[in-house]
């Protein structure tokens, strides 16, 4: 192994992220090279000096009261099947106000449409209107129509009966 | 409510097996162990959420991890944004640093000065770092926390430990000035 090969090795080897071939390779080579060796000694104690623990890690008290801590916030008025999803979920507050939003939006959108349906652009132009102007003279003049169709048919019965007299 | 959360178990065991690692990266990145307590605590009910996470252990410990690397950066950046950016002026000019080059080694074992030198390197290099020296995983497990392959982790903590070495040698070398 040369040298150049080795410094790239270094911070591996310090690290102990070399497989033990190429950890024994660089070895063999830091016995006979003072240079890399030197660096080696100099990565070493850096790795030391970043694994080295500021002061004591947790204290147990500490580690109970994050556990109960954050058992208390599994608690949830949704039922929790046993594959341990929930049920139900909530609704997010945002997805609330998209939906409210949507909503209004869908709403008033239908009523422009139904208005724009009824508008003037799609009114009969005036030649094709009735001679009555009045929704209510169009409804008593259709009363009037069916009135006549009854008339007439009264009328064919009773020449009908008279001719099998 | 008096019956147990099913899920209360393995959010006993996740803080059990996990809170010291957690703990110990949190610290190291923002100092201040009050605050580290309170992002580790934030951590673990985060958690609580992530019922799938909780069912595998090789997702639970790179999700409490990732986590938490973010959570402490964040903190700092926010800090450091707050206090007008003090942390990286201090840093950057170490104006009470080693006098000689043979400090260098003093340097090291201040944890301060390593801490400042590890924010100076790039993203993904700090990241591995971080996670390898702070936390104490392997690279298969910095893999999963990163989202990358194991052969990159390696070169990011090659390359990483390289700058390292430069940016303490060049901040004892100003403090000779």
């Amino acid at each position: 192994m040369n040298c150049e090969t080795a410094q790239g090795l270094i911070p591996l080897l310090a690290a102990d992220e070399l497989d033990s071939a190429q950890a024994a390779a660089l070895r063999a080579h830091l016995e006979s090279c003072s240079m890399c060796r030197r660096e080696y000694d100099e990565v070493v104690e850096l790795t030391a000096a970043l694994s080295a623990a500021d002061d004591e890690g947790l204290r147990d008290s500490e580690r109970r009261r994050m556990q109960e801590t954050a058992i208390a916030s599994l608690a949830d008025p949704n039922p929790v099947d046993m594959g341990g999803r929930r049920a139900t979920r909530p609704m997010p507050v945002w997805l609330r106000v998209a939906a409210a939003i949507a909503i209004f939006f869908l709403g008033f959108g239908a009523n422009a449409w139904l208005n724009r349906t009824n508008g003037p652009e799609l009114v009969a132009p005036p030649q094709a209107q009735p001679a009555y102007s009045s929704p209510l003279l169009a409804r008593s003049d259709a009363a009037r129509l069916r009135l006549s169709a009854r008339g007439f048919q009264l009328i064919a019965r009773g020449q009908a009966a008279l001719e099998e007299r | 409510m008096d019956k147990l959360n099913p899920n209360a178990p393995l959010v006993a065991a996740a803080v059990a097996d996990h809170s010291d690692g957690v703990f110990r990266l949190i610290r190291r990145i923002v100092g201040d162990r009050d605050t580290a307590l309170d992002l580790t605590q934030d951590v673990f009910v985060m958690i609580t959420e992530r019922f799938d996470a909780l069912r595998d252990p090789e997702q639970l410990k790179a999700y409490l991890f990732r986590s938490a690397f973010n959570r402490a950066l964040n903190h700092r950046r926010d800090r450091a944004r707050r206090e007008g950016k003090t942390e990286d002026i201090k840093a950057s000019t170490y104006s009470d640093g080693p006098s000689r080059p043979d400090e260098i080694v003093e340097t090291m074992e201040s944890r301060r000065g390593v801490r400042d030198a590890v924010d100076r390197l790039a993203e993904k290099q700090r990241e591995a770092i971080s996670l390898k020296f702070y936390a104490g995983l392997t690279s298969r497990e910095i893999a999963r926390v990163m989202r990358i392959a194991e052969g990159s982790v390696k070169v990011h903590l090659a390359r990483g430990l390289r700058n390292l070495k430069t940016i303490l040698a060049e901040t004892a070398e100003r403090g000779e000035l």
